[in-house]
């Protein structure tokens, strides 16, 4: 097989060709190597490539492949993972150049889990800074759409998403707080798992809102999110808020049909005016496809979900101004714009307003909890409309605009994470202007075995999954 | 609800030791005002009965936490 194509594989299938010995790790480190030389100055998908290190980490694949038959579910696949996340002795920078001489003193507990996996691990993936807000700012440089440069990666696992997409890494790890993992991917014509808060290790990660932090997934299919999600999944000790509970075989779960399933269509995210109309026909056309199926497909009313964007707003904004209040007091200057006002409005919000906005998250998230009690999956659209023109100006012009972007993009995205439940995105459709459109699947918590196997069945009964961004 | 002035804004932000100037100050004060407006705007039948909690733990049974 050419070089170049190694690249185009799956993670799962690149994999199998390493476990048959048809493709070594140092082949396929080396391809993506090449690749990256020769791409990413165009994307801007990485902070870091630690080509070196990669390369002796394929070696050491190599070496331990000879020496066992026995070796991970990712031996010698090539992966890359958000500059959150901690790697012994790289740069941890957050996307900020305040952190730009962090080096991280030991893995976390996600890079462990990869390492034992047999993953390679190529380097750290850009972000919006610190992760927050859509900025346009970008330390590192500007994270390109793989589908239209022009549009928003989306945040902010916006390396992460530009990567996967331009087949920079094999997978991919992000964040998600509201949305950072399941909105890159969407714009991206990508997969992407929020998993549930408490299934995968925080430890050793960067902390942008505490109570809604997670780190998961994005892939180029379901498959590979599975794969992905089994080897960072699992109680740590360090992180306390892990739970303690077995984790299911998901590659295992993902043939099993889903058959007499009970599907929730959300009306109010469906039918939101935000919403287009070619991505509420296309949600609508995937519903009808798990109901051909076999699931049964009933619409479901969540009237708290229209609440999402101040709940959401008011509890991220105090949580990171609080994160980064010492930071806000000795080295604002070094933050870019966007951030900087965000942390000094954090900083001034009222307790008595974060606690309203956590009693209304409750009552969605019992709303949803019901819901969930009556159907195995919830779904809606991932976005609202293919990926977005990029904003063109750092400054906020009046509070009315505030208020309008309290009603964005997170509104689809953000209840699931208020809900604490797992939600997947999977591309199911294409606009007019050849961006795609992703269709986002929720269920209980813990419960990512039905939410992939879900995402599996439709991603195997469709080929949205197979369209590639021009020119990649 | 009526906004916070510019001044307002500066002020609260004195009391807790951080200096708001231009161009910052006013941004920041229509982020504030936005969000203050938002979240104080939204009633629920029930709301004040609902717990305040960041984070909900599973039962257990569901979920053993170790910590």
């Amino acid at each position: 097989m050419p070089r170049s194509d190694i690249c185009h594989l799956t993670a799962a299938e690149l994999a199998r060709r390493i476990r048959r010995r048809e493709i070594s790790p140092v082949e396929a480190t080396q391809a993506y190597l090449t690749r990256l030389e020769e791409m990413e100055d165009t994307y801007h998908a990485y902070i870091m490539v630690a080509k070196d290190d990669a390369l002796r980490q394929a070696k050491e694949r190599e070496r331990s492949a000879r020496a066992s038959d026995s070796t991970g579910a990712l031996h010698g696949v090539p992966v890359a993972i958000k500059d959150h996340i901690g790697v012994k002795g790289w740069p941890s920078t957050g996307g900020s150049a305040v952190f730009k001489d962090n080096i991280a003193a030991q893995d976390s507990t996600i890079a462990a889990r990869l390492r034992k996996s047999g993953a390679v691990i190529l380097g750290k993936l850009n972000m919006t800074e610190l992760g927050i807000a859509e900025t346009i700012e970008f330390p590192w440089g500007m994270p390109k759409n793989p589908w239209n440069h022009d549009r928003s990666t989306g945040s902010s696992s916006a390396g992460p998403g530009s990567a996967t997409a331009a087949f920079l890494s094999a997978a991919s790890l992000g964040g998600d707080t509201g949305g950072s993992i399941r909105i890159p991917a969407a714009y991206c014509g990508i997969v992407g798992l929020r998993p549930s808060f408490g299934l995968v290790s925080r430890y050793g990660t960067m902390t942008v809102t505490w109570s809604m932090d997670t780190v998961g997934p994005m892939t180029r299919t379901v498959e590979d999110c599975a794969l992905m999600l089994q080897a960072i999944a699992g109680h740590d000790p360090n992180d306390r808020y892990t739970y303690d509970v077995p984790v299911p075989n998901y590659s295992a779960s993902l043939r099993k049909g889903i058959k007499g399933m009970r599907v929730g269509l959300i009306k109010e995210l469906v039918e939101a005016e935000q919403v287009t109309s070619e991505v509420r026909s296309s949600v609508k056309a995937a519903a009808r496809k798990l109901q051909a199926l076999g699931a049964k497909v009933d619409e479901v009313s969540l009237p708290m979900v229209q609440h999402v964007g101040p709940i959401h707003w008011v509890i991220c904004y105090t949580e990171f101004g609080t994160t980064y209040r010492k930071m806000v007091r000795t080295r604002a200057k070094e933050l870019t714009h966007m951030v900087r006002v965000a942390v000094l409005a954090g900083s001034l919000l009222s307790g008595q307003a974060y606690y309203k906005a956590q009693m209304l998250r409750e009552m969605l998230r019992r709303e949803m909890l019901e819901a969930l009690g009556r159907f195995d999956v919830l779904i809606c659209p991932s976005m609202p409309s293919g990926a977005a023109p990029r904003a063109e100006s750092v400054h906020t012009p009046s509070k009315e605009s505030v208020m309008e972007a309290l009603t964005g993009p997170v509104r689809m995205t953000a209840p699931f994470s208020h809900a604490n439940v797992p939600a997947l995105s999977v591309p199911c459709g294409i606009t007019s202007e050849k961006l795609p459109i992703s269709l986002q699947i929720a269920g209980r918590p813990l419960d990512e075995a039905t939410v992939v196997r879900v995402g599996y069945a439709y991603e195997q009964a469709t080929n949205w999954h197979k369209l590639r961004p021009p020119g990649v | 609800m009526s906004d916070m002035s510019k001044n307002d804004v500066k002020a609260l932000a004195k009391s807790v030791q951080l200096t708001l100037k231009e161009p910052e100050l006013t941004e920041v004060a229509y982020h504030f005002n936005a969000l203050l407006e938002a979240i104080e705007t939204i009633e629920e039948p029930g709301l004040e009965a609902m717990e305040h909690v960041p984070v909900i733990l599973l039962p257990i049974g569901q979920a053993r936490r170790r910590g």
